[in-house]
């Protein structure tokens, strides 16, 4: 099957409702790499206790 | 404005805006990440309170957030940009060790929030009930209030006792921001390497969201203490300097870079393909010639990804930045205390 960008998005749980004709095109448009990146960050995003990158920002976190 | 509201701009781009107007500070916090010393550099008032002028109503962050050092030790500097924040629509946020409490002091008049530091280090300096004091006091006028809590991992005995303490005075109306002790600054010397496991996923780097001011007057692109401390700052994460630059230059050079944008969908590996030491170490070993992989899909993705961090919540940037077992604590208050 060829690779189909929408599908993969919409199968993995992502929201696709909100988007427009144009932002459809585009997304139509993403690499499987691409595609991969968002549903990691999605996936990471709905993580209770996700990896945390150390990033030495001193005390604060803002 | 309630501490889970500034949380939940953190990701949108340029929507904050952090400024260290001082790297003084009277305390000496063993582990002070800035390092800071009363004899430390601090620069004119005018390249603040001028940089702060030239903000206009229609391109305005939503905040200000003040920091340091100590941002008190220049009461009339903060009040100063409060008020001309003020007058442009955009709120300004204190981050204080609280030295003067428990006095409320005037420059706080047009302060939206106060955000006072306490742990096992900051105790030692200022004594807890003068903390709790000021924070009543504040809470009281209608100030909005929190607290900036560090322990050193989540089973620390000192921050639980905390914790539970504040939520007890405060009635779990006062949210706190839970984080860990960064081998940072002094506590370089002697804090644990953080041993939470780096990853190879793609992680879109929140911290390059807001535009950064260092004392010395130098504006990066984000809030890591090593890209602020060392010069030359590496060339994609340097967005100009208050004696040369407006908000709206800089403003320009955060939302447009795209390498930067592509730092804040997928993070440093994924935006240049290589990889060095960690997470920030590949970013900062990254050389201003580096350019972003061409994407023609990159506005996209970058809104895609602002916009699933904004639907986490500030507890979800608290799970992914802070101490994750207390990510909730931002949300204390936050039903009495909206916007
Ligand atoms: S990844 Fe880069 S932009 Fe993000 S915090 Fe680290 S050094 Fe700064």
């Amino acid at each position: 099957m060829p690779f189909d960008a929408v599908r993969e998005l919409t199968e993995a749980g992502l929201d696709l409702q909100v988007i427009s004709e144009e932002q459809r095109t585009i997304v139509a448009g993403l690499s499987p790499e691409e595609v991969a990146m968002l549903i990691s960050i999605h996936e990471q995003l709905l993580e209770t206790d996700p990896e945390v990158e150390a990033h030495i920002i001193g005390g604060l976190l803002f | 404005m309630h501490l889970a509201d500034m949380l939940a701009l953190r990701p949108v781009p340029a929507a904050g805006l952090l400024m260290a107007i001082t790297r003084r500070c009277p305390l000496t916090c063993a582990h002070c990440s800035t390092n800071s010393l009363l004899t430390s550099e601090e620069h004119p008032a005018e390249w603040f309170s001028g940089f702060v002028g030239t903000i206009g109503r229609e391109d305005r962050p939503e905040l200000i957030m003040l920091t340091g050092g100590e941002p008190m030790l220049r009461p009339r500097l903060v009040g100063a940009i409060a008020s001309a924040a003020r007058g442009v629509g955009t709120r300004t946020m204190v981050l204080t060790g609280g030295f003067f409490a428990p006095r409320v002091p005037s420059a706080l008049e047009d302060v939206a929030h106060v955000s006072v530091s306490l742990d096992v280090f900051h105790q030692r300096e200022v004594p807890r009930e003068n903390v709790f004091r000021l924070v009543h006091l504040l809470a009281e006028r209608g100030t909005a209030v929190s607290f900036h809590l560090v322990g050193t991992g989540p089973g620390d005995p000192y921050l639980t006792e905390l914790i539970g303490t504040v939520r007890r005075e405060f009635r779990d109306e006062v949210p706190m921001l839970v984080g860990r002790v960064q081998a940072a600054g002094r506590a370089r010397a002697w804090a644990p390497a953080d041993e939470r496991a780096p990853s190879e996923r793609p992680r879109p780097c929140t911290m390059a969201a807001w535009p950064t001011v260092s004392p010395d007057g130098t504006v990066t692109a984000c809030c890591n203490q090593d890209v602020l401390d060392h010069r030359p700052v590496p060339g994609h994460l340097r967005l100009g300097h208050l004696s040369t630059d407006d908000w709206r230059s800089i403003r320009t050079s955060c939302l447009t870079s795209p390498l930067l944008r592509a730092i804040r969908t997928g993070g440093p590996r994924w935006a240049s393909g290589r990889s060095e030491d960690g997470y920030c170490g590949t970013c900062r070993a990254l050389g201003a010639e580096e350019a972003a992989r061409p994407r023609p899909a990159a506005a996209y993705l970058e809104q895609q990804v602002v916009h699933a961090q904004v639907g986490a919540g500030p507890a979800g940037f608290m799970r992914r930045y802070g101490e994750a077992r207390f990510a909730e604590l931002v949300m204390l208050g936050r039903e009495t205390h909206a916007v």
